[in-house]
């Protein structure tokens, strides 16, 4: 492993590098191009934004990985404005005659305590890993089962047995459930599921104690 | 920026740090965008600060790393520290990867929120908008604290905490501190109790109770909980320096050196370096007390108010070794880069006695010394400092003056077993060793047999005997912590027994006391239950 220190330096090297590629290729979309190199532009510019989540998956792996593992920096947050700034944020990612729902469930509470960062990390995730697979629709879900908070978000797409796992590293399912691990509440550790729907399609869990 | 007259955050004034061009512009872009128009710009600590100094700054985007010189928390500290911003504006780091939030809560000042980069200009409008809301609402609270007006920050805390939303536990949190501020430390409990009660893992709220613990005398149960923090969360650098100074006060050194040497491992600031190296220097272990204060001295170089201590200790480290041209080297760049500050000027002048004595020019260190001793009645010292003029006496045959330093510490610092420690080791193997010993012994004696007749006095009710005897054992020793609260407590419980005349009289030293200990001790959980008896007796009156 290298030194912690230089393993930063270049990190903050490669990410700066990251946003000034994404900062480039965001201006490249502004000029006035032909449709194609505009769809060129995007396209670079979205694989941009996926290796920068890849990076940061890995980083968050490896210290799942180190002596004391991955702890969440457990803070009050409010879990329906996460999930609201997600749902906004992942129009630019839907194309093609795709649906993004939201389905807040009716005993959400005004807080919960969680590390906002991880849990976008592996909800992130889910959603680009759903992208992947939906035919027509995605919903991202939030409800309170078993006094947990549990993130969902769900496809409509073959389900997990016809899904070719030959294009997956597993990176992102590992650093689902490290997030999950790394929530504690009164004895009780979180936990991530992905399972296939009752009605068709794959559903990801995240449960938060 | 007040809270009566919320900006709109398109009106904000903007300070962008970040140590690479490319990146401020990009920044600048994205907040121009944004309908931000007023946007200052930095490339380091520096330009940042003379910034804050000149404009009223709404908001602070700032890289963590900044390249040379200070960082991102260092800058932060600074900032915060010498309130150049409003407590109500927001401070947010932008940077390349997920910060451990846990180290960074081990500095005075916390950040109020960080974004990764890369990130796109939706994720960074939601977060000036959600950070500047939560703060423009939070602001009558923000702005008591600010003010340490505990009382207001009681009844503003009460109004967050009755929401019932995510606001409520930031009331929580501040409430907690301010009745520990307050020496209300078993409603503090409490308070930690209800938050934890929400969440069992919040971090602040374990060390909280554990503090509340310790203010209340119960040393074993505070221990034993930090102590199961610190398993449950290895890297919260916070419980490991409430548990250093536990070690201190029992004066464990082998304790203390292993706490020490894990959080400055941890959290490797110039702070914790200085700790580190402090402490091995005083139980001469000195190749870790060099190793540590070199990489103190360095970080140093780079804060934005460098201190002279951590060279000051390097010098001492050298000497120890035996490195006396290099130490003599040290000393002489001290006194110029530190030329307007009177102590480093004196102490650069006892450690170059020292180093003269060691290269066995005795006739400069004598000169040297002569020079220090002429000075040091006018120099404000605080007791590591007379520490080290101390063994510089002592080393360079000043024994009335290293002998003379060595009785006022151990007449003023008796409760502070590490410290003591720290004079024998001066004496040793100087002609003066077993006299400063006997002194150290002696004084020592005198010291806990003053304490234990006034305690004496006091248990048979003789308060007018305690208070004889009080103000005697202070006499002896002025600076004495555990003297001076005593005697404190002693005049307010007369307060309450007395008739009027006397009453003032008890009341005005009691408040003179209190001073002085707020002065030298301003955090302290003893000088804060102090404050509140004093409270409750003078408000009875």
């Amino acid at each position: 492993m290298l030194d912690r220190y230089l393993n930063a330096a270049v990190l903050h090297d490669l990410k700066n590098r990251l946003a000034i590629l994404s900062d480039e290729l965001t201006k490249l979309g502004r000029l006035d191009l032909p449709a194609q190199a505009h769809q060129h532009a995007s396209q670079a510019h979205e694989q941009a934004h996926v290796l920068t989540r890849k990076l940061v998956e890995f980083l968050t792996a490896q210290q799942a990985s180190e002596a004391g593992g991955l702890r969440a920096a457990a803070a009050e947050e409010i879990p329906e404005a996460m999930l609201q700034d997600m749902h906004a944020e992942a129009q630019m990612l839907i194309h093609g005659g795709l649906q993004l729902q939201l389905e807040i469930g009716a005993a959400v509470p005004a807080f919960w305590f969680f590390d906002q960062h991880l849990v976008r990390l592996a909800l992130d995730s889910a959603l680009y890993n759903a992208l992947r697979f939906a035919r027509s629709r995605i919903v991202l879900g939030l409800r309170v089962e078993d006094g947990q908070l549990c993130f969902s978000v769900r496809d409509d797409g073959p389900g997990l047995q016809a899904t070719p796992a030959h294009n997956s590293t597993g990176l992102g399912r590992l650093v689902c459930d490290e997030v999950a691990k790394a929530h504690r509440n009164k004895g009780r550790s979180g936990r991530s599921v992905l399972r296939n729907h009752a009605d068709g399609g794959a559903v990801f869990e995240l449960f938060l104690p | 920026m007040s809270a009566a007259q919320p900006k709109p955050t398109s009106a904000y004034k903007v300070l962008v740090v970040d140590d690479q061009q490319q990146m401020r512009q990009i920044i600048r872009e994205s907040l121009y965008r944004l309908g931000i128009r007023t946007v200052l710009m930095a490339g380091n600590a520096a330009e940042a600060l003379k910034a804050m100094r000149g404009e009223g700054i709404d908001l602070v985007l700032s890289d963590y790393n900044l390249g040379e010189g200070p960082d991102g928390q260092q800058l932060l500290e600074a900032a915060r520290g010498a309130k150049l911003l409003s407590p109500v504006a927001p401070w947010i780091y932008i940077t390349a990867n997920a910060l451990r939030t846990d180290i960074l809560a081990a500095g005075d000042f916390m950040p109020d929120g960080y974004i990764v980069k890369p990130f796109t200009d939706q994720l960074l409008s939601r977060y000036i908008e959600a950070l500047s809301t939560r703060k423009q609402t939070l602001a009558p609270l923000l702005l008591a604290v600010e003010a340490q007006q505990w009382d207001k920050v009681l009844e503003a805390a009460e109004g967050f905490i009755r929401r019932g939303d995510a606001l409520s536990v930031e009331g929580l949190k501040q409430k907690a501190q301010a009745l520990m501020r307050l020496g209300r430390f078993e409603d503090a409990r409490a308070c930690y109790a209800q938050a934890l009660q929400l969440n069992s893992e919040l971090s602040w709220a374990q060390l909280g109770q554990a503090q509340a613990l310790r203010a209340q005398g119960k040393t074993e149960q505070a221990r034993a909980a930090l102590e199961q923090l610190t398993r449950d969360q290895p890297s919260y650098a916070s419980a490991y320096d409430v548990l250093l100074e536990m070690a201190e006060d029992k004066g464990d050194a082998q304790a203390a050196m292993g706490i020490a040497q894990t959080v400055a491992d941890l959290v490797p600031n110039a702070k914790r370096k200085l700790r580190l190296g402090s402490l091995a220097l005083g139980a001469g272990e000195t190749e870790t007390a060099l190793k540590a204060l070199e990489q103190a001295a360095a970080k140093n170089k780079h804060a934005v108010q460098p201190t002279p201590q951590a060279q000051l200790l390097l010098t001492q480290a050298l000497l120890d070794k035996g490195d006396a041209l290099r130490a003599l080297g040290l000393a002489g760049e001290l006194a110029k880069k530190f030329a307007d500050a009177p102590d480093a000027g004196l102490l650069a002048k006892a450690l170059s006695a020292q180093a003269q004595q060691r290269l066995g020019n005795a006739a400069a260190a004598t000169a040297l010394m002569l020079e220090v001793e002429q000075r040091i009645a006018k120099t404000p010292l605080d007791e590591q400092h007379k520490l080290l003029i101390a063994k510089s006496a002592l080393a360079t045959g000043q024994t009335a003056l290293g002998q003379q330093l060595i009785t006022e510490l151990a007449r003023n610092q008796s409760d502070r077993p590490l410290l003591l420690a720290s004079a024998l080791r001066a004496a040793e193997g100087t002609p003066a060793e077993a006299e400063c010993r006997a002194l150290i012994e002696q004084v020592g004696r005198e010291m806990t047999e003053a304490m234990n007749a006034l305690q004496q006095a006091k248990r048979s009710g003789d308060v007018a005997q305690a208070l004889e005897l009080g103000e005697q054992a202070l006499a002896l020793s002025p600076q004495n912590f555990n003297v001076l609260i005593e005697l404190c407590s002693l005049h307010l419980i007369a307060m309450g027994r007395q008739s009027a005349d006397p009453r003032e009289q008890y009341r005005a030293r009691a408040a003179e006391l209190l001073a002085r200990l707020e002065h030298s001790h301003p955090n302290h959980d003893r000088v804060a239950a102090a404050r509140k008896f004093y409270r409750e007796r003078a408000s009875a009156a």
